[in-house]
């Protein structure tokens, strides 16, 4: 049993730990954007660096999430008992929760990004894919921990 | 017929609406036809308002739903189920990851054939992502309540 908390104490560690760095790449795709909107045709060399940053942190989180789950799917395989704990219908419920929330957002952020495009037409704004796939990451993890923690409390 | 059955009937038929409106503005939005710009434009917005008065009667006939599941509590429990909840949040699952899928495949086009989505007429990415979203939210629900019905 007392190996199961633990399981789960992770988990949840490498949930937040995923949503966390997911906020910070966001936050890396935004922040040139938001620049060349508000200081246009003064490019700065600097904002590539930034750019790159973002891809590595997602690349090392996508890998991190990777491996994650190949531990989990290992845990589950030796012991069945963990599998009763962490797949419980009531999990798969939150998670398919957490898909319609961060469904929703994905529409959101599409059209939040095209925004100051039509606002501005004579402006070139560019809001890369990057955003939109970060913000459906992050939210939907962020959501997930949001109702699991709701079922902790019940 | 039931009450139960013609409002499960009802409801399907609202689904199908809905999923043909939605690949309307999914073929709204594909690579030009073989076709002279004017005759292409006309189409288009053929499909457009076609589209829009579909959304419309879908809107309609929803609110009839809603309001006819309103009146009979147990007739709400006995149509929304636990079951086609689960199915309705699968479809969005899919939908989910169709839209991921699509933004993740404009971004590599992008860089490696640079342009060629713009000459082949595709519309920005936002726009083709939603359309094929909802395309894929109707028909998985569809397709997911389908399964229920059977079990």
């Amino acid at each position: 049993m007392a190996n199961i908390g633990k399981i789960i104490r992770l988990r949840k560690i490498g949930l937040v730990v995923i949503f966390a760095c997911f906020i910070l790449v966001f936050f890396l795709f935004l922040a040139p954007s938001v620049y060349n909107f508000f200081h246009y045709q003064k490019y700065l060399p600097q904002l590539k660096s930034v750019i790159i940053s973002g891809w590595l942190l997602s690349f090392l989180m996508l890998a991190v999430a990777l491996w994650r789950r190949f531990l989990l799917q290992k845990a589950v395989r030796q012991d069945p008992s963990v599998r009763q704990v962490l797949q419980d219908e009531r999990e798969k419920f939150n998670w398919l929760r957490s898909y319609r929330v961060a469904f929703f957002v994905l529409i959101f952020v599409q059209f939040a990004t095209q925004f100051p495009s039509f606002l501005y037409p004579i402006y070139w704004v560019s809001f890369p894919e990057e955003i939109t796939l970060s913000a459906a990451v992050m939210s939907l993890v962020g959501t997930f921990l949001i109702f699991n923690r709701e079922g902790k409390h019940e | 017929m039931t009450q139960i059955e013609k409002i499960y009937r009802m409801r399907r038929n609202v689904l199908i609406l809905a999923f043909v409106c939605s690949s309307l503005l999914f073929a709204l939005f594909v690579p030009p036809l073989p076709l002279k710009s004017y005759q292409y434009q006309i189409l288009k917005m053929g499909v457009a308002i076609l589209s829009g008065i579909l959304l419309l009667i879908f809107f309609v006939r929803f609110m009839l739903f809603k309001q006819s599941t309103r009146k009979d509590p147990s007739l709400h429990d006995a149509v929304d189920d636990e079951r086609v909840k689960t199915s309705w949040l699968r479809a969005y699952r899919t939908a989910f990851y169709v839209i991921v899928g699509v933004h993740i495949v404009w971004r590599l086009i992008e860089p490696l054939f640079p342009g060629l989505l713009f000459k082949l007429g595709f519309p920005s990415a936002p726009w083709f992502a939603t359309s094929a979203g909802l395309m894929t939210l109707f028909g998985m629900a569809l397709y997911f309540t389908r399964e229920v019905k059977n079990g």
